[in-house]
């Protein structure tokens, strides 16, 4: 039987539909769930958003270019020790300088970075950034004036957005993260579907193609690692104040492979995937540790295990699936 | 001057020679095999303590106890291998995962066992002691260690470079089917590598305890160490892995002696100096 | 291939059901309930660098807590402890804000690593919760006062406090002229080891070189390689770096040449001066809780938590019981009133005989404690720290 025009029509509407279905109910649920949680559960959900830029900003640079990095939790770092230092040492109160700031040391550190990391690949970009992030990591527990040290810097207070009657309460807190989470998935969304961000992924399925099409693979490698530094630069300028306290091991290798977990549980190469692995790693090292005190770290292993064997793809990979056959299932023309 | 200056030599060279001990595991399954196995630090601490429960808590043979370490964590990797990592060979992701999720399972069982408090330093009654060297005194154990490593470097060159099990490691590695072609069995292969890379894990966990106790954060402390080490040297080659390590504790050594509170730093930057230079290490394969 | 990955599976649903199986160690109840009950919350590290101290001191606690039949002034007692994590303060920051916030606690004693502290002292201030530290805080009084405002009280008291008179001891009673120094490269290392100097040099002692060493560096050697000659050596570091270096200088035949002093020798313990042996005999140490304290309640205490515990209590363990002394003290003035405010009162006003010895409280809730010097001896078969002063109401420094 012919497809008519109108069932064309239809099942493009029924599909448009179903494609914004899931970012809808998510965003709806990140909204409408907060409200009811108690103060201590909200900034919990403040942290998983945090988490969940950062990871989304590591799967630009590995699940788009196919670049594996484990110094990323420099420029996340470093973004939120520039925030606390310039509150705390200088006591520069305005939250917009002090992000601003932030945001501009990630990607200027990134830029530098960069260009070192980028001359290889694979296993050895692995390296590489490893070696660059412990280096910073070294720095940043030596330079203790600054810094605070293996101590860290505390006593953060609550950031200043110039209005004198705001002052922070958890709810408030974490929509202000809410808001800085929907403009990066929003701009990432964009960028990964845009001209760049498809030859980026063209690019890290298959390089010499590329190069052999006119494409100047290592510039945009590069735009990619700043894209990355700088997102993970917004994450890091929301650290401090979600916490009051910036350590060391934030800029260190522990925080990286916290990023490359949070990527692979929820699902590489999907924006909504580091979403999803924030909200599940937060989340079960919060209720284990509730549990039993002294044994949490086996049953978080248990489940890292578990995911790296039975979730391929990770459990956003997974959620991916599912989505895509019912938007199969929606709107064939054959029906 | 003299004295600081050969001590330090000394230094130098028996922690690295540790650090040698604790790299070569990592740069057999990550050079060899292409596995990033973020849990050889954890078989290090388990051979460690395994080391230490039959050498100071039920008096055995120190030698006995560094074999029994090194089987212990052997067949613990045996396990790993063949249950969990023989299915995720290409996929680097997942082993990423699988291993740090080990390396929170290893630890918190190793407290649970063996208990949080940090474990002395623990060597064979003959090694203890020191000898007299020029008017001061260097500790006997560290020059047993020196060279225990000498000899393990060169029996790993040579099961490399001059055996024919070497041989087959290295074909495999290079193209996996043509050597099955030819009739060898590279599973058995890789669970034999991992085995060995393993041992040595657990083997370096005690000698290494001479120097270093056993303590649970060593399973991340040992990583970090060995990933320096190869980064700087190159992986999966002997050669590569000794010179990585030496430079490394020397420069630790004098470091230290030189700029008393940038030790950790002065290492992190040499690697990273080292790096862009050469991005593969010093004798790693030209990339 | 399928096969396999049910072998893999079969493993881990195993561990898993024996993980779950445990029971859950978080909340210990009360008995008999009559009126809401007190809610004691401990936060302690489970995990990490300092993970052997948590269990040991939960464990202290537990035994006041039992020895009070888990009530005071008539109301039941429950005890909820967390882990405040290896190093990470923004984990126990979170741990502290779910036991405030969820399980809402009266009273709160930890956490005990001093960044941790530093981390959460704001939050708690704010939040007003009176909290008892468990570790030495490094600071001065009037810096502490101003990030505690007057909700944290130092029952663990401050690194100066203890130093400074060990270094004038060390200058007056043991006559070292002398003295070289290593210690850790952070924050408590640089206060103990500062104001031991402080107070060496305030009569008159030199220094003739201080070494540093960072956090997480592995070979000991070095230092020694470099060490200068003084009448001393006064040695600080985290449990494994001063079991390594204690190893190497004996192995060097440097006890012969320089002896060590040690302040805050919480670090090392009975097990280790087991585990290194005679090396140790001589060592001079201060430390605000000994074992052999003769004093009638803490042979009550060592006796109490050894039949419980089949080990004897060591400096943590002593501390965590002092700490819950003083809490239930509080409430005890108070008669049971939580309100914080007037448990707050309570507890400054308090005077309490401790296994520790004495413990009262300035004005800003900062601990005034005794503390004592020991020298390690063999006493038969086993090592011990023998008390040789007695070093009473030492006061935080800067006041």
């Amino acid at each position: 039987m012919k497809a008519s025009n109108a069932d064309v029509a239809g099942s493009s509407r029924r599909r448009t539909a179903l494609c914004c279905f899931p970012y809808l109910t998510g965003g709806i649920l990140f909204i409408l769930i907060p409200l009811i949680l108690p103060p201590y559960l909200q900034s919990l959900m403040s942290k998983v958003l945090i988490l969940a830029i950062f990871g989304m900003s590591l799967d630009i640079l590995w699940g788009y270019s196919g670049l594996l990095s484990l110094g990323h939790a420099v420029y996340f770092g470093i973004a939120g020790y520039t925030c606390g230092i310039m509150t705390v040492r200088f006591g520069i109160e305005s939250f917009w300088t002090t992000a601003a700031c932030g945001v501009a040391s990630s990607v200027l550190v990134a830029a530098f970075f960069g260009i070192m990391a980028l001359r290889v690949s694979g296993i050895y970009f692995l390296l590489v950034t490893f070696a660059l992030g412990q280096l910073v990591f070294s720095a940043v527990t030596k330079w203790d004036k600054v810094t605070g040290g293996s101590d860290g810097l505390v006593g953060i207070p609550s950031p200043s957005l110039g209005v004198n009657w705001f002052s922070w309460s958890p709810i408030q807190f974490y929509f202000l993260v809410f808001i800085a989470f929907g403009i990066c998935f929003f701009l990432l969304y964009r960028f990964v579907n845009s001209p760049l961000g498809l030859a980026l992924q063209g690019i890290r399925d298959n390089e010499s193609r590329m190069r052999s099409l006119g494409f100047n693979t290592w510039l945009f490698r590069y735009i990619g690692f700043l894209v990355a530094g700088l997102f993970a630069g917004v994450a890091g300028v929301l650290l401090p104040y979600q916490d009051g306290v910036m350590a060391p091991g934030q800029v260190g290798v522990m925080t990286s492979g916290l990023a490359a977990l949070i990527c692979i549980i929820g699902g590489i190469g999907t924006l909504f995937g580091p979403v999803v692995g924030a909200l599940v790693i937060v989340f079960a090292e919060f209720i284990a540790s509730m549990y039993t005190p002294e044994r949490w770290p086996l049953i978080l292993g248990v489940i890292f295990v578990a995911a790296a064997m039975y979730a391929r793809g990770g459990i956003g990979g997974y959620l991916y699936r599912v989505w895509r056959r019912a938007y199969m299932r929606s709107g064939s023309p054959n029906d | 001057m003299m004295g600081i200056i050969v001590q330090n030599l000394l230094n130098g060279v028996s922690f690295g020679i540790i650090l040698f001990l604790l790299a070569s595991g990592l740069s057999i399954s990550l050079g060899l095999m292409g596995i990033l196995n973020l849990a050889h630090g954890a078989l290090y601490m388990v051979g460690g303590y395994v080391g230490w429960m039959l050498a100071v808590r039920s008096g055995w043979n120190f030698w006995l106890a560094v074999l029994g370490a090194g089987l212990a964590s052997g067949l613990l990797g045996l396990v790993i291998e063949r249950v969990f990592l023989r299915y995720l060979y290409k996929k680097r992701n997942e082993q990423v995962l699988l291993t740090f999720g080990l390396v929170y399972i290893l630890t918190n069982l190793s407290i649970w066992i063996w208990g949080a408090e940090p474990r002395t330093p623990f060597t064979a009654p003959f090694l203890s002691g020191s000898f007299n060297v020029s008017g001061w005194q260097y500790p006997t154990a560290r020059i047993a260690i020196i060279m225990i490593g000498v000899g393990l470097a060169a029996g790993l060159w040579l099961l490399q470079d001059r055996t024919r099990l070497g041989a087959i490691v290295r074909a495999g590695m290079e193209n996996k089917e043509m050597a099955t072609g030819l009739g060898i069995n590279m599973g058995a292969v890789f669970t034999a590598v991992f085995f060995v890379a393993s041992f040595l894990a657990g083997f370096a966990g005690v000698i290494g305890a001479q120097l270093l106790g056993v303590y649970p954060d060593l399973s991340l402390d040992v990583l970090l160490l060995a990933l320096v080490v190869v980064v700087v040297g190159g992986m999966g080659n002997v050669r590569g892995t000794l010179l990585g390590s030496m430079i490394i504790g020397l420069i630790h050594s004098f470091g230290v002696a030189l700029f008393p509170e940038l030790a950790m730093f002065t290492i992190y930057l040499v690697m990273v100096i080292i790096l862009l230079a050469r991005p593969a290490g010093l004798l790693g394969k030209k990339v | 291939m399928k096969q396999g990955r049910i072998t893999g599976l079969g493993w881990l649903i195993c561990l898993f059901l024996v993980i779950i199986a445990m029971p859950s160690t978080s909340a210990f109840a009360a008995p008999a309930s009559q009126g809401k009950p007190i809610k004691i919350g401990v936060l302690v590290p489970m995990t990490g660098a300092s993970a052997e101290t948590g269990p040991k001191m939960k464990n202290a606690i537990t035994l006041r807590l039992e020895e009070a039949k888990w009530q005071v002034a008539g109301r039941p007692i429950e005890l909820i402890s967390q882990d405040e994590g290896g190093g990470d303060p923004a984990f126990a920051m979170a741990a502290a804000k779910k036991m405030v916030e969820m399980d809402q606690v009266d009273i709160m004693i930890g956490p005990m690593n001093t960044p941790m502290t530093m981390a959460v002292a704001p939050y708690l201030a704010r939040q007003q919760i009176v909290t008892l530290t468990l570790a030495p805080v490094a600071g001065d009084a009037k810096m502490l006062s101003n990030l505690f405002k007057g909700w944290i009280f130092t029952t663990g008291g401050e690194g100066g406090q203890f130093c400074f008179p060990f270094g004038e001891f060390a200058y007056n009673d043991m006559k070292f002229r002398t003295i070289t120094t290593v210690s850790q490269d952070h924050a408590a290392g640089k206060r103990f080891m500062g104001t031991f100097v402080e107070g060496f040099k305030s009569k008159g002692g030199t220094v003739v070189q201080q070494q540093w060493v960072p956090y997480g560096t592995a070979d000991m050697g070095p230092y020694l390689s470099v060490l200068k000659d003084g009448d001393a050596l006064a040695l600080w570091l985290i449990p494994i770096d001063i079991r390594r270096f204690l190893k190497q200088y004996d192995e060097r035949g440097l006890f012969k040449k320089m002896p060590i002093v040690i302040p805050r020798a919480g670090v090392i313990d009975e097990v280790a001066l087991k585990e290194l042996g005679d090396l140790t005999l001589g060592l001079v140490a201060e430390q605000n809780y000994v074992n052999l304290l003769d004093t009638q309640v803490n042979k009550k205490f060592v006796a109490g938590y050894k039949s419980k515990y089949g080990v004897p209590p060591d400096f943590f363990c002593a501390t965590a019981y002092q700490a819950a002394s003083v809490a239930l003290a509080g409430f005890e003035a108070t008669k049971g009133d939580a309100t914080r405010d007037k448990l707050r009162q309570a507890i400054v006003s308090l005077k309490l005989e401790t296994p520790t010895g004495n413990v009262s409280f300035t004005p800003s809730g900062l601990a005034i404690l005794d503390t004592y010097f020991v020298e390690v001896k063999k006493k038969g078969g086993e090592y011990i720290f023998e008390p040789i002063k007695k070093r009473p109401a030492t006061r935080p420094l800067g006041e």
